[in-house]
């Protein structure tokens, strides 16, 4: 966050030098352009950087410490710019305003000045795919179409930056600034969405098996065709199966299975369209693995006195991390389900928990005992100082626990999840 | 987050959709009057330039000063705080040239909200102005009530069809001899727009019409000849080129910038006044009227759809 506001402060900076303030705040008219051009100026660098962020780059799931937190940051910044760019056109029209509403009106009227034609196509199109993604439930996959057209949006932006008449062509070292800021978004844009299998290095895998663990859970294994994936346990990746009956985006899923194990499995809940297709997957379909993501890892923690919490699906993480659990970890693993017949691996989980001495399992229905709480964690784990707390499942299950933590007065450092219900 | 942008498309509809709204309506009305505006508003710039210079370097838009302009022949006055001089508007007035002559050199807010020349409140028995007669009184717009004003940049308004004079604050370098160079107008480009390139800078080469570049701006300095310290010979050689290096060296032959001294501070804000647009810049003929506003001191002239 620190480099994304250095990065956008920089352009404001050079334009402050510029010309002298007493100019660019002279009066009602000069302060109002002078704000439209900052509001434009920063957009356009986050947007700009959000396209980057988009990228799904390594080096960003490190710096953010999980691709999960680059995503909350992507959408946040993509809002910010957003709102900055809707506001840029609005302050600049008010010294037409002060003309006559006239001129204001034509200001906003396309196809009379090239550039500003550029600015408005690009507005336009720009206010109808940010309310495709706030206002309107797409499916997954057609809004990941959808919101791939932001590219379009970039470049005339960018045409409509460098052809007007502004601080951006008067200025070289401004000049220069944004136009390769656009230009490494706009490369990292193209790369992601018509380059992506020839430039992002992805592992081929093939179906080995489809196991229907209950009514709605699936467990697809795969084996490497070549070389195999190195992860952490409690990582994930980004799948995509080669079938005709499978919509062909890749999704990201938590790999379920251990590190140890040659072959690679996710455990798949069915919530939607996509994961309703993946029933038609057939032993020896192609897979292409892009990962490992993510910073969900009882590793990554040095504290070896943990509580892992997991809601439902939310268990998939953990078991991969109980079939690889080094011995001189103390680890309470709470699993949480609606109804006991609802859980799946119990089995697995009940020999680990015998098999490893400092792993303690506990299955917790919610139809036999209420929903799981912090309170109940306290009183059954004890000590809750002294640990840290691992968190995974639906959003809402992970928010409440968390906050009832913290109201335990447990560090939020100490509190560790990760967001799975990004749009990637 | 998804508030921030809520609020603010929202806000942004509302502004856009009201704009659009107020501004198309207006513009059937506009149009007529822009036409009679076109074709007055020459002949009025160069009054209010004639009077502004007249009264010496700088002049304070006090009421006194806006009384001695109280005849038929020399009329400023006052609407809402701000100054117009209304003199070669005479004789266009629907209603007739008595009805404004009795506000010659006085406030005439009132009057011109009721129609009625002696009225004291603004909520007289007649009804005000038309959007219309808004429109064209603001191409007779001097400066606002006290506003110090000073001579002008007429030559940035090259580039529009309708020219109306600007103030300018004082707080421009005194270019005590611009303003008497400047008495013809040209009309560039009075339909479509007009790409300043090297190939239409490089048509105008002429002491009558000279164009020039210089460190990627545009200047048109034909006013100019006759006020350079360095004689005119020195710059014809530069009109319809790239000047650059001769701006630069004070060298009309100069190739590269260096050998000799540059112009002085003074000189680079002269330079402003004749400053039309930048190198390759489209700049079109339909933001006439917008230079009305254009009061920052280093104001670039042309096309001001700034970004």
């Amino acid at each position: 966050m620190f480099i994304i506001a250095i990065l956008s402060f920089i352009p404001v900076v050079v334009w402050f030098f510029m010309q002298p303030l007493g100019v660019r705040f002279f009066d009602l008219n000069a302060t109002t352009t002078s704000l439209g051009q900052i509001f434009g100026l920063v957009g356009m660098v986050l947007f700009s950087i959000n396209l980057i962020l988009a990228g799904r780059f390594k080096f960003l799931d490190k710096y953010f410490k999980g691709l999960d937190k680059v995503y909350i940051n992507h959408s946040k910044l993509g809002a910010i710019s957003f709102s900055l760019l809707l506001f840029h056109p609005l302050f600049l029209v008010i010294k037409f305003i002060t003309i006559s509403i006239k001129e204001a009106a034509l200001f906003f009227v396309p196809f009379i000045n090239a550039p500003i034609t550029w600015g408005i196509i690009s507005l336009g199109l720009m206010i109808v795919l940010m309310s495709l993604t706030f206002y309107i439930k797409l499916k997954y996959h057609v809004w990941k179409i959808s919101h791939k057209a932001m590219v379009i949006v970039f470049i005339f932006a960018i045409l409509h930056t460098f052809f007007i008449s502004s601080d951006v062509s008067r200025n070289n070292f401004l000049r220069y600034y944004i136009l390769s800021l656009a230009i490494i978004g706009l490369l990292v844009s193209f790369n992601k969405a018509f380059l992506g299998r020839l430039l992002v290095k992805k592992l081929k895998y093939k179906v080995k098996n489809v196991n229907q663990l209950n009514e709605s859970i699936l467990e697809i294994e795969m084996e490497p065709l070549n070389k195999k994936m190195i992860f952490n346990p409690g990582q994930f990746a980004f799948f995509e199966f080669i079938n005709g009956k499978v919509s062909s985006e890749s999704h990201p899923f938590s790999i379920s299975s251990s590190n140890v194990e040659s072959n690679l499995k996710i455990t798949i809940k069915n919530l939607g369209d996509y994961t309703n297709e993946l029933i038609n997957l057939k032993i020896n379909d192609s897979v292409l693995v892009d990962g490992p993501y993510g910073n969900f890892s009882y590793k990554n923690i040095q504290n070896k006195n943990q509580i892992w919490i997991a809601g439902g699906i939310g268990i998939t993480p953990f078991l991969s991390m109980a079939k690889s659990l080094e011995r001189d970890y103390i680890i309470d693993l709470y699993y949480s389900v609606k109804e006991n017949k609802e859980a799946v691996y119990l089995n697995d989980l009940q020999e680990l928990s015998q098999k490893i001495p400092n792993f303690r399992f506990n299955l917790w229905a919610a139809s036999l005992n209420g929903y799981i709480n912090a309170g109940v964690v306290a009183n059954l784990s004890k000590d809750l100082e002294s640990k840290d707390i691992f968190l995974c499942g639906p959003p809402a299950f992970m928010e409440g626990l968390k906050n009832q933590f913290l109201s335990l007065g447990v560090d939020i450092k100490k509190i560790h999840y990760e967001n799975f219900n990004f749009n990637l | 987050m998804k508030n921030l942008s809520t609020i603010s498309l929202f806000i942004f509809g509302v502004v856009v959709t009201a704009v659009l709204v107020a501004g198309l309506v207006f513009y059937q009305d506009t149009k007529n009057s822009q036409i009679i505006a076109g074709s007055q508003t020459g002949s009025s710039a160069q009054n209010t330039i004639n009077q502004i210079t007249s009264g010496g370097k700088t002049i304070v838009l006090s009421n006194k000063e806006i009384a001695t302009h109280n005849k038929q022949s020399d009329c400023w006055l006052i609407i809402s705080n701000k100054v117009y001089d209304i003199t070669s508007y005479f004789g266009s007035h629907p209603g007739g040239s008595g009805v404004m002559a009795a506000t010659c050199g006085t406030d005439a807010t009132n009057a011109y909200m009721t129609k009625d020349p002696y009225a004291t409140s603004s909520n007289g028995s007649n009804s005000g102005h038309s959007s219309s007669a808004h429109n064209l009184l603001n191409n007779y717009y001097i400066g606002d009530l006290n506003q110090t004003i000073g001579q002008q940049k007429v030559t940035q308004t090259n580039s529009s069809i309708t020219q109306t004079s600007i103030p300018t604050p004082t707080t421009v370098s005194p270019v005590t001899n611009v303003i008497k160079n400047v008495t013809t107008t040209k009309v560039i480009a009075p339909s479509g727009n007009l790409t300043l390139d090297m190939k239409e800078i490089a048509t105008h080469n002429k002491q009558t019409d000279c164009w020039m570049l210089i460190s990627g701006k545009v200047y048109n300095i034909t006013s100019f000849f006759g006020s350079h310290p360095g004689g005119n010979s020195t710059m014809i050689t530069s009109c319809g080129k790239d000047a650059t290096a001769a701006y630069m060296t004070k060298d009309p032959s100069a190739t590269s910038s260096g050998t000799r001294s540059a112009h002085s501070s003074n000189a680079v804000s002269l330079l402003n006044n004749y400053y039309i647009g930048d190198f390759n810049q489209i700049i079109g003929q339909q933001k006439v009227t917008q230079t009305n506003t254009v009061v920052a001191p280093t104001t670039r002239g042309g096309n001001e759809y700034d970004d």
